[in-house]
């Protein structure tokens, strides 16, 4: 019974011994903990982390339990394999009785490949078995585009319209793929046909979506569309729908006659929407004259009247028609003494106009327009003012004719003035208005004069002054 | 012309084409424009501009306040309601004349042939009448400023400016809120109400109403003829 006794304590000793070194590897437990999921792992066998996608990074914690009451001095502690890294104390270090010390491992595929490696804490060891896998191929179909490859434009979208770009979404790989997000964060980017995930693409399969913007308010707008571990951020541009291009009415006068549009005038501009205002908007309404006459590039009496100035601004409000011209409904304006083309042009609206709002008052040739004519008389001189305008900027053959108290024509008398009024008008830019003072040497016939008559040409016609006596 | 800020400007152009010039004065209270030159009052100068030049000073003592102008050819007379006195001025000199015989407001004043005639408002009613008090005409519906031209009357009535000629129909023109109605040169009448300042041109048959584009830095660059 003793030599047995014997026998089974020694064996109880080897076991002891046996077991001491047993402990040893056996008092320590490795798991890995994705979320509220703790796997333990085994020694000696095998661990999936599953599909990564390239470029993407996946990882773990790892946590080693000391189960028993003595301390344990970790040695090792390594993850030995391309694609993985792992995050832990350096070696040696100790983990304190019943304690658990955690550690990440983080696997990045840089292929869409095949990837394995040796988890080794002291003598624990197994192997953790991974796969790259290439993203999902997203392709964007035409009228939406890329600025680059994470950013998705859907353009300019007017106010309350829908764009609507579609997608779709490929597995390129050799392998199943698992899906496991598929959304959009951004209340104005809304996908119509919401994919439930997790979903799987199979190998080669592509699935159609599409996505839709659409928005109250203007501005730039953004959201983003998030794919597996992909985020994509989806932008637009909402802006006011185009202003109806706008009527202008050049009808009216100072006095509430009907416009003339002719040269030394002033004449009143309204100006209204063939439809209502699809919002509030104000703008500015400039005039810009093109003369016909190379010799001029202005003239500045072509201002509006109320504020001295080529350029007034605008509003309509939201539903109206009427257009305030400077808090008027019509506004006055002079149409100067240069023939050719007074360009009324619209600006500042930023959603712009139905189509061009551009108007062109045509300012037409006319003769001379004589606004005062004036005579007098010395021994032996007559004299003959004229003042007006000549909106061609051409004239220069004038005739006077003079006659007798009788009425009896005594002598006409051509004159040719052509270079004195170009070299006159030449880069003016206060209008085609002169004072012409023309003084005749007529010896003692002064007297004998009773009144003249003034002809004055220019590429539009002839003018007459009409009998003015002296 | 004088703005509602006392400013002076000269005005280019014609009836429907008007630019401002530069201005040429301030705080100036009237002003008066005759064929061969205007005048100027401040509170406390009177001053001579030739057309086309800058003004000057006559060098006399005058009443305070405002004035009223007649011209007619190379003279002008000039009216001081703050105390009634009367002088003429011809040759860059003034000379007193008699305080005019009258009672109530004068509103304007002219040259006639024979006399000096004054339009003065009073118990309601508008009366034209020479130095020594004797009536010439009335305006029982003139309501507000008036001005006396050579053949013609301007003054104005609830919303209208007249244009009362002699001998000819009275043409209206509608110009509410007028606040003031002075000479702008022989030719034109400036009429300034709360909103807008008018030019009136006087020699045409029916008269032509032209408003006067508001000043702008612009003007500086209008040349000089």
């Amino acid at each position: 019974m003793k030599t047995r006794a014997n026998r089974i304590w020694f064996a109880a000793l080897y076991l002891t011994l046996s077991l001491g070194t047993v402990e040893a590897q056996s008092s320590i437990t490795v798991s890995a903990i994705t979320g509220p999921l703790e796997t333990a792992l085994i020694n000696g066998g095998t661990f999936l982390l599953g599909q990564t996608a390239v470029g993407d990074t996946a990882s773990i914690l790892l946590r080693v339990r000391n189960l028993s009451s003595a301390p344990v001095d970790i040695t090792r502690y390594v993850a030995l394999g391309a694609g993985f890294t792992l995050v832990a104390r350096n070696v040696p270090f100790t983990i304190a009785g019943n304690a658990s010390y955690d550690a990440i491992l983080y696997f990045t595929p840089t292929a869409a490949a095949s990837y394995s490696a040796n988890l080794q804490i002291n003598t624990f060891a197994t192997q953790l078995l991974a796969s790259g896998i290439g993203p999902p191929d997203l392709t964007i179909l035409p009228t939406c585009n890329t600025s680059d490859p994470h950013t998705i434009l859907f353009g300019n979208v007017q106010k309350g319209q829908t764009r609507t770009c579609n997608f779709t979404l490929r597995n390129p790989g050799t392998t199943p793929m698992n899906i496991p997000a598929f959304f959009i964060t951004g209340s104005e980017f809304i996908n119509p046909q919401p994919l439930a995930t997790p979903f799987t693409l199979a190998v080669g399969q592509t699935i159609s979506f599409s996505i839709q913007f659409k928005t109250a308010t203007v501005g730039v707008k953004s959201a983003t569309l998030s794919i597996q571990s992909q985020t994509f951020t989806l932008t637009a541009t909402s802006f006011d729908a185009p202003l109806p291009t706008p009527v202008l009415d050049f009808s009216g006068t100072l006095t509430g006659g009907p416009a003339t549009i002719a040269s030394g005038q002033q004449v009143y501009v309204a100006m209204r929407l063939p439809s209502p205002a699809p919002f509030t908007s104000t703008g500015v309404l400039t005039m810009t004259l093109i003369p016909d006459s190379s010799l001029v590039t202005d003239d500045r009496a072509v201002v509006f009247l109320g504020t001295g100035l080529t350029s007034v601004p605008f509003s309509v409000q939201q539903g109206s028609t009427a257009v305030l011209l400077s808090g008027q409904i019509a506004l006055g304006f002079q149409t100067g003494t240069t023939s050719g083309r007074i360009r009324f042009t619209l600006s500042q609206i930023a959603s712009g106009f139905v189509s061009d709002p551009t108007v062109d008052l045509v300012i037409p040739r006319a003769p001379v327009e004589l606004d005062l004519t004036q005579t007098g008389r010395t021994s032996g001189f007559l004299f003959v003012k004229l003042t007006g305008f000549d909106n061609t900027y051409s004239t220069g053959p004038l005739s006077f004719a003079f006659y007798n108290a009788s009425g009896s024509l005594l002598q006409t008398v051509p004159a040719d003035f052509s270079k004195e009024f170009q070299a006159y008008y030449q880069g003016t830019l206060t209008g085609s208005l002169f004072n012409a003072s023309l003084q005749f040497n007529v010896n003692n016939a002064a007297d004998a004069v009773a009144s003249v008559e003034v002809t004055l040409t220019n590429s539009a016609g002839t003018t007459h002054s009409g009998r003015i006596p002296f | 012309m004088l703005d509602r800020s006392g400013i002076v400007r000269p005005v280019h152009g014609m009836s429907g084409n008007l630019m401002l010039g530069d201005a040429t004065s301030t705080d100036v209270l009237s002003s008066g424009c005759g064929p061969e030159f205007c005048l100027l009052k401040t509170d406390q100068q009177l001053l001579v501009m030739q057309t086309g030049a800058t003004p000057t000073l006559v060098r006399s003592p005058f009443p305070t306040g405002p004035a009223i102008f007649a011209f007619r050819d190379h003279t002008a007379w000039i009216y001081y309601p703050q105390d009634g006195t009367l002088t003429r001025f011809s040759d860059n000199a003034t000379t007193n004349l008699s305080a005019p015989n009258l009672t109530g407001e004068v509103l304007s004043l002219r040259v006639t042939t024979n006399a000096l005639e004054f339009a003065v408002r009073r118990d309601g009613t508008v009366w034209i009448e020479r130095q020594d008090g004797a009536l010439v005409d009335s305006l029982p519906d003139a309501d507000g400023p008036v001005l006396l031209l050579e053949n013609a009357i301007l003054y104005t009535s609830s919303d209208l400016v007249r244009l009362k000629r002699t001998g000819a129909n009275t043409i209206d023109f509608p110009v509410p809120q007028v606040q003031r109605i002075n000479t702008l040169g022989p030719r034109y009448a400036q009429i300034t109400t709360a909103d807008h300042v008018y030019a009136l041109k006087l020699d045409s048959g029916k008269g032509t109403l032209s408003q006067l584009p508001e000043p702008t830095s612009i003007t500086r660059t209008v040349r000089r003829r």
